[in-house]
């Protein structure tokens, strides 16, 4: 034998032999990982995410890199909108500031789980473009079977909307707004509801993302606006996730703030920002129709 | 072909068969491509901004990280907009708490300027205190000055320029401060309203 079939036989042996062990391991952190979320294990699940990150040394480690980053996004949003387990170091009291105050134990912080949530969003988006086109077959052996059908892309469309909620949550405007005019689907309501449940966004998301397509549409075009939000209003009573002014705000626009009020077609009944049908004949209220405020009785 | 390269061959598939993986990883893992928060916001009446200076030294004249274990970073609080004038805006000191909170979710709390002041030779405490971000009812025009973020409450944590390096879990990741967040409670006409905006440079 040659030495140019030697080196090669050896390389095959040592790839061989490392290559699917390290997959595996990974795999199975990343199975690990998904139960623990489900369980809402968050912490140990963050610990352990970000414990088996390890530089990629090929494709199949990059694919399992980005998802890891993308359970990392879903721990920390799953923190920041039901179960954080991240301390604040504000004091509930502000004893810090207050020096006589008495200290009481810290508080959990969702703005930390906010912005740690954004941190990986930030790693997922840099990683995506290692990993789209990726063979899709090769996921089963890479991937648990919760996310072995996942393609990147849906991934990172799960990813953005995790952002718009997020940055929604900090009330950073812009970012929503830039998000919310990249996604095309979103443009479209129906469209939008369908991408939220082909990427399972959280439920305790989906408030801040239709809010974010409210406030993109208001301005524009409002009988669209109010679908995005009368659904915001409705997933809010269902999570308890939204902010009181952002609730306040979209009420009181569906009541007084709109050019348009919003009708029942079945029974002339107007919309009512605490219902979700029509108080009459149970109609949904997201088929109610605009009429001109300024022709309204 | 070398003995040498059969031999790592076999080592190799020997390793294989343990737990370890075949590459450590990186040491510092680098900061994210992200680019952090808006360094300025205007959320209903209350506008902030925050920026990091790496040679804030200047400013006070000796190395706050190295002397009182605290990170300054400058900060500005106004009320903008219809009703600026009419509004009733504070930084209430015992509800204000100040804290910094970096990209990976890891929080420090401001110290009150007073407490800065006396962790430096004495020379220098009063205008560490001056220029602390005064707490107390808003003028019109609003209040600018530094926030000292505590360092020394967190051993796993170290200032390297503009990036903050965390150590847990055996690694040590490297957070760029210009992707932190500061947050704040004001108190808005009798209503308390928390703020955060992020960090600039």
């Amino acid at each position: 034998m040659n030495g140019a079939k030697w080196m090669l036989l050896c390389a095959g042996l040592a790839g061989g032999c490392s290559a699917p062990r390290d997959h595996e391991e990974w795999r199975v952190d990343l199975e690990h990982a998904t139960t623990l979320i489900a369980r809402q294990e968050l912490e140990s699940a963050s610990k352990l995410l970000e414990g088996s990150l390890e530089e990629p040394r090929d494709d199949a480690a990059r694919l399992q890199r980005f998802h890891t980053a993308v359970l990392l996004v879903r721990t920390h949003v799953a923190a920041a909108f039901g179960a954080p387990f991240l301390p604040s170091a504000r004091p509930p009291t502000g004893a810090e500031w207050a020096l006589d105050a008495q200290p009481l134990a810290p508080a959990r912080s969702t703005v930390a789980h906010c912005a740690a949530a954004l941190h990986w969003v930030g790693r997922a988006r840099a990683w995506y473009v290692e990993v789209d086109g990726f063979d899709a077959a090769r996921g089963k052996e890479l991937l648990p079977p919760a996310l072995d059908g996942v393609a990147p892309r849906d991934a990172l469309a799960y990813v953005q909307l995790a952002a718009l909620a997020c940055y929604g949550r900090l009330r950073f405007g812009d970012r929503v707004e830039a998000i919310f005019a990249g996604m095309e689907p979103l443009a479209d309501f129906e469209r939008c509801e369908t991408l939220l449940a082909a990427v399972r966004v959280e439920e305790a998301l989906q408030p801040w993302i239709y809010a974010g397509g409210f406030e993109h549409w208001v301005a524009n075009d409002e009988p669209r606006a109010f679908k995005f939000a009368v659904r915001a209003l409705e997933a809010s009573t269902r999570t308890r996730t939204f902010g009181a002014r952002e609730h306040a705000r979209l009420a009181e626009w569906i009541t007084h703030g709109s050019e348009f009020v919003f009708r029942c077609p079945s029974c002339d009944t107007l919309a009512d920002p605490v219902l979700f049908s029509c108080s009459v004949c149970r109609r949904p209220t997201l088929e109610f129709e605009p009429e001109p405020r300024t022709l309204a009785k | 072909m070398s003995r040498s390269i059969l031999g790592a061959a076999v080592v190799s598939c020997v390793a294989c068969a343990g737990p370890l993986r075949t590459e450590a990883p990186p040491s510092v893992l680098p900061p994210s491509a992200a680019h952090g928060f808006p360094a300025q916001k205007l959320d209903g009446l209350v506008f902030a901004s925050a920026r990091f200076d790496e040679h804030y030294d200047e400013a006070f004249g000796l190395d706050l990280a190295r002397a009182a274990d605290v990170l300054p970073i400058a900060v500005t609080v106004a009320l903008r907009g219809p009703g600026q004038d009419e509004a009733r805006a504070w930084l209430n000191p015992e509800r204000f708490a100040p804290e910094l909170v970096l990209a990976d979710g890891t929080t420090l709390a401001a110290l009150p300027p007073r407490v800065v002041a006396k962790r430096v030779a004495e020379r220098y405490g009063e205008r560490v205190e001056s220029k602390g971000l005064a707490t107390g009812l808003l003028s019109p025009r609003g209040t600018s000055g530094w926030l000292y973020f505590d360092l020394g409450s967190h051993t796993d944590l170290e200032l390297d320029g503009a990036t903050i390096e965390h150590s847990a879990g055996g690694r040590t990741r490297a957070l760029a401060i210009d992707e932190s967040l500061v947050t704040f409670a004001i108190t808005l006409d009798d209503r308390e309203q928390d703020f955060c905006v992020g960090v600039g440079r």
